[in-house]
């Protein structure tokens, strides 16, 4: 029995649609994420200082003993 | 004083677990832009920092989800914006360093319906705040004009709302379809040069 070899094609997947503005180039787009990294950034900072006001050992009073 | 780390594209490669045409692909995509020397030619080879191995990080998940490599850029650049902006009130803010502390917020990105784009922001313990809520579609420079993407930057925003618990859809309540990823977890799960 000849056996005879196919060459294999590459398998063809689905690609996602990809044309989308690109933020690095669109000026538009690059501003409104742009705002919206800037509100993060504020509410991060928020929370950092929250966080640090919550675990700063000056704020701790001494414990009491009972009795 | 903070040393950059730098990283070469193989080195990039071994510590995400990926092979390096990923990371060409989301270098040549605009996607990842190295930030101590980008590849200028033949014979010339890219240097990445800490914060592309993040950003490579991120944008692989996003990726394995089938995202589209336009959409990931966008997410990069806020995270990239994002980091400045931090910075300017907290000069010690690096990325990915600053967001391994423990202490540190969970910062998201989620995919709401299979076109909106959020992030969300939260404190372990309480409900996340949840911002942006952008048409990832209405972006798309086939189906927007530049009038429509005017319109679309002028509209008025809900402002960032804390999550409620819901039946399904997270805080951002997307109704029949999410994909959310942790930022602030692939920064502490991040192999870096010790």
């Amino acid at each position: 029995m000849k056996l005879t070899t196919i060459k294999a094609l590459p398998v063809r997947t689905a690609q996602a649609p990809d044309s989308a503005r690109d933020p690095g180039t669109d000026p538009a787009v690059a501003s409104l994420l742009d705002h919206l990294a800037e509100e993060l950034a504020l509410e991060y900072v928020r929370l950092m200082e929250e966080a640090a006001r919550h675990h700063d050992p000056s704020d701790c009073e001494p414990q009491r003993e009972e009795g | 004083m903070r040393r950059e780390e730098e990283y070469t594209l193989s080195q990039a490669a071994r510590l995400l677990g990926e092979p390096q045409h990923r990371l060409i692909y989301l270098c040549e995509k605009g996607v990842v832009r190295p930030d101590l020397r980008d590849a200028e030619g033949r014979g010339s080879s890219r240097r990445f920092s800490g914060r592309n191995l993040l950003e490579f990080a991120v944008a692989l998940r996003l990726r394995d989800l089938e995202i589209p490599a336009s959409f990931v850029g966008a997410v990069i650049h806020v995270l990239r914006v994002f980091e400045k902006s931090v910075r300017k009130q907290l000069p010690e803010f690096h990325l990915p360093e600053s967001l391994r502390e423990p202490r540190a917020p969970d910062l998201r990105v989620v995919i709401g319906n299979g076109r909106r784009l959020y992030f969300t922001l939260g404190a372990s313990g309480s409900p996340p705040k949840v911002y942006g809520d952008l048409d990832l579609r209405e972006l798309d420079a086939s189906r927007m004009s530049s009038r429509a993407l005017e319109r679309e930057l002028a509209r008025p925003r809900p402002a960032a709302r804390s999550g409620a618990p819901q039946e399904f859809g997270g805080p951002e309540g997307s109704r029949h379809a999410r994909v959310e990823v942790s930022i602030t977890r692939i920064a502490r799960d991040l192999r870096l040069q010790s």
